[in-house]
């Protein structure tokens, strides 16, 4: 149980805020609702560039990480395909200067060409070192534009390309802002050692006056999965790589849980079916993963392997699909999946132990649409039975909408 | 109407008290420190073996015990341990630093009945299948197969090695060969030879009631009380004198820039001064090279610079990774950065804003009862005080800015720092600057 109490500002800012007493520190959160998926497809990577900008400085606050590491805090900031989070953690009796800061550059961000110039070539070195300097650092490139056509989920956050990033205008930056960045499109979490009505009154007050904006209207494509694809990549590794991906449901989704359970079935724990079977026992792979990225809707359901030395490709691909066909055939024992479930309850439990880490659940579950289903989250997993799990996967996994992507070594 | 013009008043935290743990001492000799806070029913136990790889009687011995310890005793298979464990919910493994072979137990309390004899199975009679290790060993080769296609992780590796030489303890790299040479019996003999009370201590963090501790003791006396052996002979490390080198690295996108020295452990007289003086160079997102050259010349997404320490010494790093093309700019920088510490004393502004980033950010590292058994179990196995985070905010709270230029002199001479370079080109050879005189 995370208890806490919310309100909606005048303007439409969405306000929450908990009490842990046992921390001397409070986080503060702001969440907007725009991600990647937001991005004009000419101009990918700008959701991401915004968040870089963010940091510029304000029109009372000139230098916004200065001031709070006066204030004796540390803050970050993260981009997805659906969201943009901000994060600040300091000591608690300093939560107005966070207030401060927050609001300053949701009304009032400085925005000049010489910062944009300067946070396009960092974005772009971030670029390079992600998606070039790692091993397969550009599979998801890859795996997303096999997985989507028309859905702006068919690009990465980082962007398509550094090409993107360098050609995006300080006009385009500007329209983001206007469009994206106001009260009625955040949301503001406090969590830590306040008292939580004081906490919604300080954030009426450093937040109640900025002026209310209209929500953007979202257009999303709908789009249905339909035929298997399949691509073949090579980039500078030494060894060999299989992607496997299918659409999975939307985070909000009633099967949402169940196809969480089977990626832990799958790949959760050293007890995990295709670590235990295909790593340890059979020895057909050097590595493997299983999961369910993080779009809210609809997801991927990937998993990405490598053989094992003497192994081919090949031969791995129908070990993994004979354990998806196990999936689909056969209904996991109640031990596997009381197991399961006993580990998301856990994973959720732990989840509460640092207070920022509470702040940005608050958060993402307010995105999606009401952060109270942070109290039912444990139920819902405990309430899919054996053959949920079988029938999702079977749903999920058909042959028909399979995604493959084969990651080859330069020839 | 808020005041927007004028940050809103601030305080700092007056005190940052550093964890007292409770320490009870087992019949077998085993100290166990208690750490008892926090509000979720969660508890974390830690048993750590001194040695790591300084009491190594091959390479990689340390990493092989901690990689295969899971991997079955004498009683179970590796699938019965991690069921059990995966079925509670909970996670028990093994890690290894170079001066520690750790084992952590971390779940809930109310299973830590059914968990603790497992984790005491696993200490006390694991068996290291020679099959296993094969796989372990295959797995290891693979691994570094691609992990040497990374700019950072070869920029690290021959750093470290040209810091403590290629046989020492904390400078040696791990390659197939090492691997390879690997024997079942190796691991069973560093474990008989660590796996003892005399040479451990077990921390038990988080919120557990006054039962769970008496479970954890009876559990924990079942190590035998050996005693401690001799610490091995290890010759001393290089003197430390500047070497550039270059190594090649045709398909890179960016290069990697990694520079260092070595130190001393965190017990040294200049510890709390220094880590002070690194903090304000690279340590934060206000340090001078975050500012300089990542938020003024936009060269980099990330630079830092940070001192580790182990219990027998400590180096220092700097490291980033750079576009190619401004990749001499980038050193110059970083050697202009230097050079500005040792020059003029940072005023007091900019000490100003240190001061509060670090008080805030030593009070967010003993937040809650996990960091502070981090804390604790990284000042135990290095030999440190445990008062040691009161005597560094002592040391910000009094320090004078000419302490600080002074430490810079005497501590970061260019003359000293060896620069290593990954990338396709060459960086263009220049002249080191000339040594500060001091």
């Amino acid at each position: 149980m995370i208890p806490f109490e919310a309100t909606t500002l005048h303007n439409g800012l969405r306000v929450i805020a908990h009490r842990d007493p046992g921390t001397p520190l409070v986080a503060v959160e702001v969440l907007y609702r725009v991600g990647s998926r937001d991005d004009p497809p000419q101009r990918t990577g700008l959701a991401h560039l915004f968040e870089h900008l963010m940091f510029g400085g304000s029109a009372h606050a000139s230098n916004f990480d200065d001031a709070l590491q006066l204030a004796g805090g540390e803050n970050n900031a993260f981009t997805n395909a659906d969201a943009t989070n901000y994060y600040n953690t300091l000591p608690a009796c300093n939560l107005e200067i966070a207030l401060w800061l927050e609001s300053d550059r949701m009304c009032c961000l400085k925005l000049d060409e010489a910062t944009l110039r300067i946070q396009q070539q960092v974005v772009i070195e971030e670029f390079k070192e992600t998606t070039y300097g790692e091993p397969y650092g550009d599979a998801w490139h890859h795996l997303l534009a096999l997985a989507w056509k028309h859905h702006p989920y068919r690009w990465p956050t980082i962007g398509q390309s550094p090409a993107h990033i360098a050609a995006i205008s300080l006009e385009d930056i500007r329209a983001f802002y206007d469009r994206y960045y106001h009260p009625a499109n955040a949301v503001l979490v406090i969590a830590g050692n306040v008292n939580p009505h004081h906490a919604l009154v300080q954030a009426e007050k450093w937040f109640g006056e900025l002026p209310a904006r209209p929500m953007p209207l979202r257009q999303l494509p709908v789009e249905n999965p339909q035929g298997p694809r399949k691509a073949e990549v090579h980039g500078n590794v030494k060894v060999e790589a299989l992607f496997l991906a299918w659409h999975a449901p939307a985070r909000t989704h009633p099967d949402y849980h169940a196809a969480e359970l089977i990626s832990d079935l799958l790949d959760n724990g050293p007890s995990a079916r295709l670590y235990r079977r295909l790593m340890r026992e059979r020895k057909l792979a050097s590595h493997i993963d299983c999961y369910l990225s993080s779009h809210i809707g609809p997801s991927l359901f990937v998993i990405e392997g490598r053989p094992a030395k003497g192994v081919s490709l090949v031969q791995l691909e129908l070990a993994i699909r004979e354990e998806i066909a196990r999936l689909c055939e056969e209904l996991p024992s109640m031990r596997e999946l009381t197991k399961v479930q006993n580990k998301a309850e856990a994973n959720l439990l732990f989840g509460e132990i640092q207070v920022l880490h509470k702040a940005l659940n608050l958060a993402f579950f307010e995105m999606l649409g009401d952060a109270a289903m942070i109290q039912t989250e444990h139920l819902k997993y405990r309430q899919v039975q054996r053959h949920d799990i079988q029938r999702v996967a079977q749903q999920m996994c058909s042959p028909e909408r399979e995604i493959v992507l084969y990651y080859l070594p330069q020839q | 109407m808020p005041d927007r013009k004028h940050m809103p008043s601030l305080r700092l935290p007056e005190r940052v008290r550093a964890p007292r743990p409770q320490r009870i001492i087992l019949p077998n000799g085993l100290p166990l420190y208690c750490i008892n806070q926090g509000q979720l029913e969660v508890a974390r136990l830690d048993l750590v073996f001194r040695g790591g790889r300084w009491t190594e009687q091959k390479p990689l011995v340390a990493t092989g015990v901690a990689g295969l310890l899971m991997e079955g005793t004498h009683r179970h298979s590796a699938a019965w341990i991690a069921e059990q464990t995966d079925f509670y919910g909970s996670s028990l493994g093994a890690s290894f630093s170079m001066d520690s072979v750790e084992v952590s137990l971390f779940g809930l309390t109310r299973h830590y009945a059914h968990l603790l004899p497992i984790m005491m199975e696993v200490v006390c009679a694991a068996a290291f299948p020679k099959e296993e290790l094969q796989s372990f060993i295959a797995y290891h080769q693979a691994r570094l197969l691609i992990d040497l296609e990374q700019i950072d992780v070869v920029a690290f590796r021959v750093l470290t090695e040209k810091i403590f030489g290629t046989h020492h303890p904390y400078g040696y790299n791990s390659t197939p060969e090492a691997y390879a040479q690997l024997t079942q019996e190796d691991l069973l003999q560093y474990v008989h030879h660590h796996f003892h009370a005399a040479n451990a201590y077990a921390v038990l963090s988080g919120r557990f009631h006054l039962k769970l501790i008496d479970h954890v003791c009876e559990q924990l006396a079942q190590l035998p009380s050996q005693i401690a052996q001799h610490p091995p002979q290890i010759d001393p490390p290089p003197a430390p004198t500047g070497v550039y080198q270059h190594v090649y690295m045709p398909h890179t996108s960016q290069t990697a820039i990694y520079l260092g020295r070595r130190l001393w452990p965190r017990h040294h007289p200049d510890f709390p001064a220094f880590y002070i003086l690194v903090t304000l160079l690279g340590g934060f997102f206000g340090s001078r090279l975050i500012k300089r050259i990542r938020e003024k010349l936009g060269y980099t997404y990330n630079i830092y610079a940070e001192m580790e320490t182990m219990a027998h010494d400590g180096y220092l790093l700097i490291a980033t990774e750079t576009a190619t093309e401004r990749a001499a700019e980038t050193l110059s920088e970083i050697f202009a950065a230097i050079r500005r510490l040792q020059l003029e004393p940072p005023d007091e502004e900019e000490l100003r804003m240190l001061r509060s980033y670090l008080l805030g950010n030593l009070l967010a590292q003993l937040d809650g009862p996990f960091n502070q058994a981090d804390y604790v179990r990284t000042h135990l196995t290095e030999q440190a005080p445990l008062d040691m985070v009161e005597r560094i905010i002592h040391t910000l709270h009094h320090i004078k800015p000419h302490t600080l230029q002074e430490l810079a002199c005497k501590w970061l001479d260019p003359q000293v720092l060896t620069v290593i370079t990954v990338g396709p080109k060459k960086i263009p050879h220049r002249k080191k600057p000339k040594p500060y005189a001091y």
